[in-house]
C-alpha cells in the first residue's frame, strides 16, 4: 500500500492555503478579454439587424416605434439570460455597437437585470444639399444634357441603386452583402435587389470595382455612356481582317504584339483571374474567375488588353495603328496616342545603336542629356542615371519593358 | 435562544443539491470548481449533497428537457423548506441555443419561483460564488418569513 | 431527601457532564475540527470551525419531511435511539482517573462494544424504515462495515485486557476502570511494545466506525444518495450528524484511555502544588482531564481521521471488508500473540 500524499498533507498543513478569498465586490473584472456583459452603443448602431441574425440564443430583440416626426425609434435588447457569449454579434456588427466587457458580476433575481437595451433614432437619410459637395452638381449636370441620357440618383431610404452602365455584373457585391439581399447573374446581365432583405449596410457600393452602386449621399450619375462605345466595334470591324477585337462578354483580351509581360496586369486583378509568365511570355485568363471589372486593362502600361469598348486592334502591333483613327469618337483613341508615335520610331534610327528584341529600354549617348527624367518615370526604378559622372545604367532584372522611359525622354534618346 | 441560534446558523449553512437538467456538462464542471482549493466555497459552509431532502440551494444547470423536466420538479418538490433556486448559466433562463427545440419544455421559471439567476455561458466561478451567495441571503431571508 | 439529591446529581451526569451536553459540543467541535484539518491539508482555507454547529442548528430549522412509506416511529426515533446510545457510552468512558463509579463499575469494555454497534443499528433501522432503494443499499454496505470493523476491534480489546489482567487476578480483564488505574502505576498502554500493532490497528478501526472518508462507502453521496441518509431531512438529519460527532468523540476518547490513560496521573499532584484543595482542587483537576483529553482526541482525530481522509479516496465496499480483516485484523492479532507470550 502506497500513500503518495501523507508528506504532501502534512506540509500543506503548515503552509498557506492557495484560496482566492471571495469578497462580494462587483467591481471585479474578468481576464483580458474575457466576454462578459455586453455593452450597447445605441448612437452607434444602424438597425441593420446583423445581430440578431446571427445570435445563436436569439438573444437579442427590438422593438421599433414610430416618432411623431415619422422617424423610426428603435430599441434593442439583449437579453443575457440567453447569450452564449460567443461574441458573433460583436463580430458582425459593422459599425462597433455592441461591445463585450470583461464584468463577469451578471447576478439576477429578476429577469429584467439581465437584460441591456439601447434606444435610438434611425435618422430618416439626409439628402444630400448641393453646397455639401460643391463638386457633385458640375459632373451631373454637364453630362445629362449632352448625351440626353437618364440620371440615375441615389435612392432615400438609405438602400442602394445600381448604375448599369458602369456595372460589368462581375457578382462581387453580391457575395459581399451580409445580408444576401444582392441577386446578380453575370450571364443573363441583371441586378437585383431583395428589398426585404437589404439592410441598407452600404458593403456593396465599398467592395464595387467599378464604382457602379450608389448609396445616399453618393453622386447621381448619368447613364448613357456604354451606348457610344461599343458602336465603333462594329465599324472597325471590317476595315482589318487580323485584327483583335475586344470581347463582348466583358472579360479582357491580350494584344499579344503590345504586351510585355511585365505581370502588372495579373498582380492588379481582384479575382487572380490571370497568369502571366514573363520568361515563356504567356497571358493565360481563367474565365471562371475573372470577373470583367477591367482593373487588368486600366493598369496596363502598354494599353495591350481590350476591354469592351475598346477598339480593335490589330494582331501585329505597327500595322494596327491607323485603324483606331478611322474610329475617332470614342475615348479610347487619346488613350492610344502614343502607339502611332511608337510606331515610328524604330521605323526611323539609321542609327549605330540598335533597339534591343526584349523589349527593354537601349540608350542612344549622342542624343541622352543625362536629364534623369526617364529614370524618376520608370515604375519600377529599373534605371540609375548620374547626371554629372554620365552614366545610364538599366537593371534587366528589374525592367519590366514598359516603355515609360521611351515616352517621357526630351531628347528621343532612348529606343525600344 | 434556540430560534436565534436557527435564523444565524440559516445562512451561513447552505446545501447544494445540483440537478442536471440536460446541461452540456460546462456548467457542472464550474460548479464543482467552486469547490477546488482556488475558490473553496466550503469556506462559507457550502456542500454538496447527494439527496434533496438534504439540500437547502437547488443548482440547476442545462435548459430543462422533455425527459428531465418531470424528474426536475419532483427533485425540487422533495427540498425541505426554506429553500432556494438558483440557475445557472443561460440554458434554465431561457433554454440558450436550444430555445424552440421540440425536446425543451424550459425556462425552469415556467414551472418553479427561481430566486437567483446566473447569466453566463459557462459562468466564472467567482461569478457562481457571488450567485449562491446572494442565494443564502435570501435563504436567511425566507427563514425569517417562515417564523411569522 | 437524598434520594432527590442523587437523582438530580444523575441526571446532570447524564444531561451535563460527561452527558448529552458536553458530548454535544465536544463532538461537533471535534467535527469542526476535522472539517477544518481536512481543507487545511487540502491547500484549502476550510469551513470555521463551528461549522458543524451551524449545520445542526440550520437542519433544527429546516422542515422534516417524512416519507408517505416510511414508519413513522421508527423514522423519528432512530435517530433519538443512536443518540441516547452513545450518550450513555460517554458515560461509560472514564476520563483519566475520574470516573462516576455508578456507571463505570457496572459496565466494562464488553459493554462498551456492544453499545457502539447500536448507532449503526439506528441508522439502519432508520434507513429501512424509509423504504428507499438507496437506504436498502446503504445499510447492506453498514452491515459488512460494523462487521469488518467489530473483528480487529475485539483483537485490539482482547490485547489490551490481556496485558492488563495479567497484573491483576491472571486471565482477561475486561474493566475500563481497571485498565485506566494499570495505566496510571505503569505507564500508558502505548508504551507496551506489545500493544503498539494494537493501537495502529484501533487507529485504523475508527474512521471505520465512525465512517468517516475511504470508510463511507455505506453514505457515498456521489453514488447512493447518502445512502440511509437519503430521506431524511430537518431534525432528525441533524441528529444524525450530531450522533456522527459524538461517535468521533467516542471512538478517539475511547482510544486515548486504552493507550495514553496514564497521561492524567500528574493532574492531582499539580493541582495540589498549586495549592488548592478540597472541592475546589477536585473541580479544577476535572477540568483539566477534561482538556487534556480534548486536546488529545483532537489528535488522534487529525492522525486517525483527518489524515486518512485527506490523502484517501473512498474504497469499494469489498475492499473496506478485505482490508479490515487481513491488514488491520493481522495487525491486532499480531499483538495479541505477542502479549499471551508475555511481550
Amino acid at each position: 500500500m502506497d500513500f503518495p500524499f501523507v508528506k504532501e498533507a502534512i506540509s500543506k498543513l503548515f503552509s498557506k492555503p492557495s484560496c482566492e478569498m471571495y469578497v462580494p465586490d462587483k467591481t471585479k473584472l474578468g481576464a483580458p478579454n474575457y466576454r462578459g456583459r455586453i455593452v450597447f452603443h445605441p448612437e452607434k448602431c444602424i438597425n441593420c439587424m446583423m445581430c440578431e441574425r446571427v445570435c445563436s440564443g436569439n438573444a437579442i430583440t427590438h422593438v421599433i416605434e414610430k416618432t411623431p416626426e415619422g422617424e423610426d425609434k428603435v430599441t434593442r435588447t439583449f437579453y443575457l439570460g440567453s447569450c452564449t457569449f460567443c461574441a458573433t454579434c460583436m463580430d458582425f456588427c459593422g459599425h462597433g455597437a455592441i461591445e463585450f466587457t470583461r464584468d463577469y458580476h451578471m447576478i439576477a433575481t429578476k429577469e429584467e437585470d439581465l437584460m441591456v437595451s439601447g434606444t435610438f433614432i434611425k435618422k430618416a437619410p439626409v439628402k444630400k444639399a448641393p453646397a455639401a459637395k460643391p463638386a457633385a452638381p458640375k459632373p451631373a449636370a454637364a453630362p445629362a444634357p449632352a448625351e440626353g441620357g437618364k440620371v440615375i440618383k441615389p435612392r432615400d431610404d438609405g438602400k442602394p441603386v445600381q448604375v448599369p452602365s458602369k456595372c460589368v455584373y462581375c457578382t462581387i457585391c453580391a457575395k459581399k452583402c451580409p445580408a444576401g439581399a444582392l441577386n446578380v447573374d453575370r450571364a443573363n446581365k441583371t441586378w437585383e435587389l431583395d428589398e426585404d432583405l437589404c439592410v441598407g449596410c452600404g458593403t456593396c457600393s465599398d467592395a464595387c470595382p467599378k464604382k457602379a452602386i450608389l448609396m445616399p449621399g453618393d453622386e447621381p450619375v448619368t447613364e448613357g455612356a456604354p451606348a457610344p462605345a461599343p458602336a465603333p466595334a462594329p465599324k472597325a470591324a471590317p476595315a482589318a481582317a487580323a485584327l483583335i477585337q475586344p470581347r463582348d462578354d466583358g472579360k479582357p483580351v491580350q494584344v499579344p504584339s503590345k504586351c510585355v509581360y511585365c505581370t502588372l496586369c495579373a498582380k492588379k486583378c481582384p479575382a487572380g483571374a490571370l497568369t502571366v509568365d514573363r520568361a515563356n511570355k504567356t497571358w493565360e485568363l481563367d474565365e471562371d474567375l475573372c470577373v470583367g471589372c477591367g482593373t487588368c486593362a486600366e493598369a496596363c502600361p502598354k494599353k495591350a488588353i481590350l476591354m469592351p469598348g475598346d477598339e480593335p486592334v490589330a494582331a501585329d502591333a505597327p500595322a494596327a495603328a491607323p485603324a483606331p483613327k478611322a474610329a475617332a469618337p470614342a475615348p479610347a483613341p487619346k488613350k492610344e496616342e502614343p502607339a502611332p508615335k511608337a510606331e515610328e520610331k524604330p521605323a526611323e534610327p539609321a542609327k549605330p545603336v540598335e533597339p534591343r528584341d526584349d523589349g527593354r529600354p537601349v540608350q542612344d549617348p549622342a542624343k541622352c542629356i543625362y536629364c534623369t527624367i526617364c529614370a524618376r518615370k520608370c515604375p519600377v526604378g529599373a534605371l540609375t542615371v548620374d547626371r554629372a559622372a554620365k552614366t545610364w545604367e538599366l537593371d534587366e532584372s528589374m525592367c519590366i519593358g514598359c516603355g515609360n522611359c521611351y515616352e517621357v525622354c526630351p531628347k528621343k534618346a532612348i529606343l525600344i | 435562544m434556540f430560534k436565534k441560534l436557527i435564523a444565524e446558523s440559516t445562512g451561513k449553512s447552505p446545501w447544494l443539491f445540483h440537478i442536471n437538467a440536460g446541461s452540456c456538462n460546462g456548467c457542472d464542471i464550474e460548479l464543482v470548481s467552486v469547490l477546488t482549493p482556488r475558490y473553496d466555497a466550503e469556506r462559507l459552509g457550502f456542500k454538496l449533497t447527494g439527496s434533496p431532502r438534504h439540500a437547502d440551494i437547488v443548482v440547476v444547470t442545462g435548459p430543462v428537457t422533455q425527459q428531465s423536466l418531470n424528474r426536475v420538479l419532483r427533485s425540487i418538490e422533495q427540498v425541505p423548506d426554506p429553500k432556494c433556486i438558483v440557475t445557472m448559466g443561460s440554458c434554465p433562463q431561457s433554454g440558450n441555443v436550444f430555445r424552440g427545440s421540440y425536446s425543451v419544455a424550459g425556462p425552469l421559471s415556467k414551472y418553479v419561483h427561481v430566486d437567483v439567476d446566473v447569466a453566463g455561458c459557462t459562468p466564472k466561478p467567482e461569478a457562481v460564488i457571488d450567485g449562491l451567495y446572494l442565494a443564502t441571503q435570501i435563504l436567511a431571508e425566507k427563514r425569517k418569513e417562515m417564523k411569522k | 431527601m437524598d434520594m432527590i439529591l442523587n437523582a438530580l446529581k444523575y441526571l446532570a451526569y447524564v444531561l451535563i457532564f460527561p452527558g448529552f451536553l458536553f458530548c454535544f459540543l465536544s463532538g461537533l467541535l471535534l467535527c469542526g475540527i476535522d472539517r477544518k484539518l481536512v481543507a487545511r491539508m487540502q491547500k484549502r482555507v476550510g469551513p470555521p470551525i463551528l461549522q458543524p454547529f451551524y449545520d445542526f442548528f440550520k437542519l433544527c430549522g429546516k422542515e422534516t419531511i417524512v416519507p408517505a412509506a416510511a414508519n413513522k416511529f421508527m423514522f423519528l426515533m432512530a435517530p433519538l435511539l443512536g443518540l441516547a446510545a452513545l450518550v450513555v457510552l460517554q458515560l461509560f468512558i472514564p476520563v483519566f482517573q475520574f470516573n462516576i463509579p455508578a456507571f463505570t463499575e457496572v459496565a466494562d469494555v464488553i459493554v462498551i462494544l456492544y453499545l457502539l454497534l447500536i448507532p449503526a443499528v439506528s441508522i439502519i433501522l432508520g434507513g429501512a424504515s424509509t423504504g428507499s432503494p438507496y437506504a436498502g443499499v446503504g445499510l447492506s454496505r453498514e452491515m459488512v462495515t460494523v462487521l469488518a470493523c467489530e473483528l480487529p476491534l475485539v483483537l485490539v480489546l482482547l490485547s489490551v485486557g490481556k496485558v492488563v489482567g495479567a497484573s491483576y487476578q491472571g486471565g482477561i480483564c475486561f474493566s475500563m476502570t481497571k485498565i485506566v488505574e494499570y495505566q496510571m502505576s505503569h505507564g500508558s498502554l502505548i508504551t507496551h511494545a506489545g500493544l503498539i500493532p494494537a493501537a495502529i490497528a484501533f487507529l485504523l478501526v475508527i474512521p471505520g466506525e465512525t465512517g468517516n472518508h475511504p470508510f463511507d462507502a455505506a453514505e457515498a453521496e456521489t453514488e447512493i444518495c447518502e445512502g440511509m441518509l437519503a430521506e431524511y431531512s430537518g431534525a432528525p438529519l441533524g441528529v444524525f450528524k450530531l450522533n456522527h460527532g459524538i461517535k468521533m468523540l467516542t471512538m478517539t476518547s475511547l482510544f486515548v484511555m486504552l493507550f495514553f490513560g496514564g497521561l492524567g496521573s500528574g493532574i492531582e499532584s499539580l493541582v495540589a502544588l498549586v495549592g488548592l484543595t478540597g472541592t475546589a482542587a477536585h473541580m479544577v483537576s476535572v477540568l483539566l482531564a477534561v482538556l487534556l483529553l480534548f486536546l488529545l482526541c483532537v489528535i488522534v482525530t487529525a492522525v486517525g481521521i483527518s489524515l486518512v481522509h485527506a490523502v484517501t479516496a473512498r474504497l469499494k465496499i469489498e475492499q473496506i471488508f478485505k482490508y479490515y480483516w487481513t491488514v488491520v485484523s493481522g495487525l491486532a492479532l499480531l499483538s495479541l500473540v505477542l502479549v499471551w507470550y508475555g511481550l
